[in-house]
């Protein structure tokens, strides 16, 4: 089997190299057997691809320790779930399941352009094979990167060496897949966008093929990056959910830009301006997604996600440098075709408050990118390689997020072409109404932390505001139909699902912030040292030492103590932070316990206990809010599925207005 | 359903009594270990060290609480480090020399970004006044009829 894996990998490369060259051929030469055997390729791929992956899930299932990845990341005692997650667990299973996405993808693009954008296909097809072409080559080319490489000597061993401990757990098995998926998602606009200019039809065709791909994409890093902190949170033990890691802030930046790109494309759909702007959006979004890939491999930066010695640095870095050289010189050879005639009805408008939310987003990216690369330029020019870490993010990334939510939340409420004063009057009382009461009320509570103040009233400003968008649909089409309240806001937003479902993920993001404002600006903590029986107190929160238990399990030993909690005296439940001991890694490790509410975490970890006296070292932290964090993204995430249904009357758009620039073309 | 309501009520109202609460609460460890990289190797910041056995953080965390238990300043505990590791240590670039470009560079950005898209937005909303002065000009297109302009409105908030 495992031979049959490598050698659909090779046939992958051979594959992916004819998926380049065929339809390029085909659309100059107008021979359409080459094009139509291009797009056939991409259903070959795709084909080969998935049987190199089910080689590797096999010899995962089945433990075949003759495979060194195998060895390298199961073990005899590793449940099923996580047998199956150890595909993508290392280096080459998750190059492989970079391809596997890819490949599907580029099958269903070709499906789905089966009978529109056929001049732009064959590049979108060639586009998308060189991707896959690199990634395929990356596969076979060394022992280090090809999941198939034997242990070496060739003989099966017993038993494999184990998942490391901290990627058992479901957030790890999440996460890793849907951040390639929004990552790989991300070239499908990247690639007919090339395909535009290639063919120089640079209407916003490319734009609406491409819009669901775009948001799916979106929803996918969103919910990536979303898992992830979540995971950091409940399995690291320190108590946060972002550090600001190089790895982190490579999957927030394209995360930054796809969120730019999503708000500008809109404009060249309204206005047919930014014509430039998008396409520099989608190619900063696509590099900066191999950028991120690349990141793990290169050992440029440290981090406590990177890969281990891998020698794949130089590779992603010349495929960056490809990219950009070959979009960039694109781009400009177009640049008298993408001439748009820009012009705005007003100084204060929607369109102009969307080119302040793209600047806000692209300066955060520039800051994050900044903070990334800012060691290696010191080092280059002072010989001193410093750190740039949490403070560094926290203090420059707050006051810009200020603003993004301050432009989040008056986006919405600008009129589109011009905005008058009325009706800037009209929208923007009853949201400043509401930022004002809620200032207010935190101020007569006592807060006096500034930061929290104003994004707490900024919050309040957006949602009233959003809320209010909400509202008066919902009563107009009250007042319309005769509808119930119900019915009239779902069929409200059934009929604008773009819309609503935009204003959904602006209060999704409100509710993150809430969270990470509260977590970040309130946490208090403790450490201490405890025997059965005994206190400890943060704030006005309780924990009470009950029991201590400890056992053995094939390859680990737990210790687990159970504590009552108490707020005033008042029983919330019992927590039981574990701390492990694996034998095979030999490695300690904590699952810590919390008691969550949407007022606060409790988060209890187990730092260490004595075996024979039972004694432990326990770490309490109350993280206020950070319920909403993850409630946040949940409404996100909803937002952009809302935002993606199928919506007839922007088919029917959309068909008239392709027909429209294909007879403009034609003429 | 009442249960519930009143059940998000009072978690509100104890989250507002934390945050007012909390806020004057001191984090003495986290105050330093925040400041720091640990040396494990790891490349997290002290507080956020992911090894429970960590031969460097462990200690240093310990030491870190007593120091600050006995009074120690939190800034002089921040420099001993430095002493002792050298600015590499530090979870953040100091506000000195060169290392001000990493403090100063973003905000510059924004601000050039800034003026820049005032400027665009100046120039192309001017633009649109040239061109509907033209449109005043013998020749010129005639002007829109209401009608069209309020199908056009109608069409632009069905885009949204």
């Amino acid at each position: 089997m495992n031979q049959i894996g490598y050698t659909a990998l090779l046939l992958a490369v051979l594959v992916s190299l004819y998926g380049v060259v065929a339809p390029i051929v085909g659309a100059r030469t107008g021979r359409r057997e080459w094009i139509v055997s291009g797009e056939r390729s991409a259903y070959a791929l795709c084909a080969v691809v998935v049987l190199a992956s089910i080689a590797l899930m096999y010899a995962l299932i089945t433990h075949d320790y003759s495979v060194e990845y195998v060895w390298s990341y199961t073990s005899n005692d590793l449940s099923w779930f996580y047998t199956v997650s150890a595909f993508w667990a290392g280096n080459a299973g998750s190059m492989l399941l970079w391809l596997l996405i890819q490949s599907v993808f580029l099958a269903v693009v070709v499906y789905q352009n089966r009978r529109r954008n056929r001049e732009l296909l064959p590049y979108v097809i060639s586009v998308l094979m060189t991707i896959a072409l690199f990634f395929s080559l990356l596969l076979t080319m060394s022992r280090g990167s090809n999941p198939f490489a034997s242990v070496p000597g060739g003989v099966a061993l017993a038993n494999g060496n184990g998942l490391n401990p901290m990627l058992e757990n479901p957030g790890m098995v999440i996460h890793p897949v849907t951040l390639y998926i929004g990552y790989v998602g991300f070239a499908i606009p990247f690639a007919f966008a090339m395909g535009a200019l290639i063919t120089k039809r640079l209407g916003d065709v490319w734009i609406r093929s491409t819009r669901r791909w775009t948001v799916v994409a979106w929803i996918f890093l969103t919910v990536g990056n979303i898992v992830g902190a979540w995971w950091a949170y409940v399995t690291l033990g320190w108590g946060g959910y972002w550090a600001w890691d190089p790895v982190e802030n490579a999957s927030f930046m394209p995360w930054l830009t796809g969120t730019a790109f999503l708000h500008s494309v809109m404009i060249q759909e309204k206005k047919d301006m930014l014509k430039v702007w998008n396409i520099v959006l989608i190619i900063l979004t696509f590099t900066l997604t191999i950028f991120g890939t690349f990141l793990t491999r290169s050992g440029i930066i440290s981090s406590v996600h990177s890969f281990g010695q891998s020698s794949l640095g130089p590779f992603f870095l010349g495929f960056m440098g490809l990219i950009l050289v070959f979009s960039l010189n694109l781009l400009f050879s177009r640049l008298d075709l993408l001439k748009s005639r820009n012009e705005l009805d007003s100084f204060v408008s929607r369109e102009s408050s969307f080119l302040l939310n793209n600047l806000i987003l692209v300066g955060m990216c520039f800051t994050v990118l900044w903070g990334v690369l800012f060691p290696i330029i010191s080092e280059a020019v002072t010989g001193n390689k410093v750190t740039v870490g949490p403070p560094f993010f926290d203090q420059v990334m707050r006051p810009i997020g200020l603003v993004l939510m301050f432009v989040t939340g008056i986006c919405p409420l600008i009129a589109w072409r011009r905005a008058t004063l009325a009706n800037l009057r009209k929208n923007l009382t009853y949201p400043a109404v509401g930022g004002l009461v809620a200032l207010v009320v935190l101020l007569v509570l006592g807060m006096r932390h500034v930061y929290a103040l104003i994004s707490f009233t900024l919050s309040a400003f957006v949602l009233t505001a959003v809320l209010l968008e909400f509202a008066r649909g919902t009563w107009v089409r009250r007042e319309m139909t005769g509808e119930n309240v119900a019915r009239a806001f779902l069929s409200l937003v059934w009929r604008n699902k773009r819309r609503y479902g935009g204003y959904t993920v602006h209060v999704g993001v409100i509710l993150l912030l809430i969270g990470v404002t509260g977590s970040y600006g309130f946490k208090s903590e403790a450490t201490e040292t405890l025997t059965k029986g005994e206190s400890m107190s943060v704030g006005t929160y309780e924990i009470t030492y009950d029991s201590f238990e400890s056992f053995d399990l094939p390859e680990k030993t737990v210790g687990r103590v159970t504590f009552t909690l108490t707020d005033n005296g008042t029983y919330l439940g019992t927590v039981a932070p574990v701390k492990e001991y694996y034998f095979a890694k030999d490695q300690p490790w904590t699952r810590v316990d919390v008691n969550s509410n949407l007022g606060r975490d409790v988060y209890v970890s187990l730092l260490d206990y004595s075996a024979e006296t039972g004694e432990a070292n326990v770490e309490v932290r109350v993280n206020p809010l950070v319920a909403w964090l993850w409630i946040g993204g949940i409404v996100m995430t909803i937002g952009g599925i809302v935002a993606i249904l199928p919506d007839r009357r922007e088919t029917r758009r959309m068909a008239a207005r392709y027909e429209r620039q294909v007879r403009l073309h034609e003429i | 359903m009442r249960s519930s309501v009143a059940a998000l009520l009072a978690s509100l109202l104890t989250t507002f009594v934390l945050l007012t609460a909390s806020a004057a609460a001191a984090l003495p460890m986290s105050v330093v270990s925040d400041k720091l990289v640990c040396q494990c190797g790891c490349a997290a910041v002290l507080t956020e060290c992911p090894h429970t056995d960590c031969g460097w953080g462990i200690p240093a965390k310990q030491y870190i609480t007593q120091q600050l238990d006995a009074g120690a300043d939190p800034d002089a505990l921040v420099q001993y480090y430095v002493a002792e590791h050298g600015e590499q240590v530090l979870a953040a670039p100091t506000k000195r020399g060169f290392n001000i470009a990493a403090w100063v560079t973003p905000f510059v950005a924004l601000v050039i970004g800034a003026v820049a898209v005032y400027y665009l937005i100046g120039g192309w909303s001017s633009r649109r006044e040239a061109s509907a002065t033209g449109a005043e000009l013998p020749g010129a297109a005639p002007d829109v009829p209401e009608q069209l302009e309020r199908r056009l409105e109608d069409e632009l908030k069905d885009f949204d």
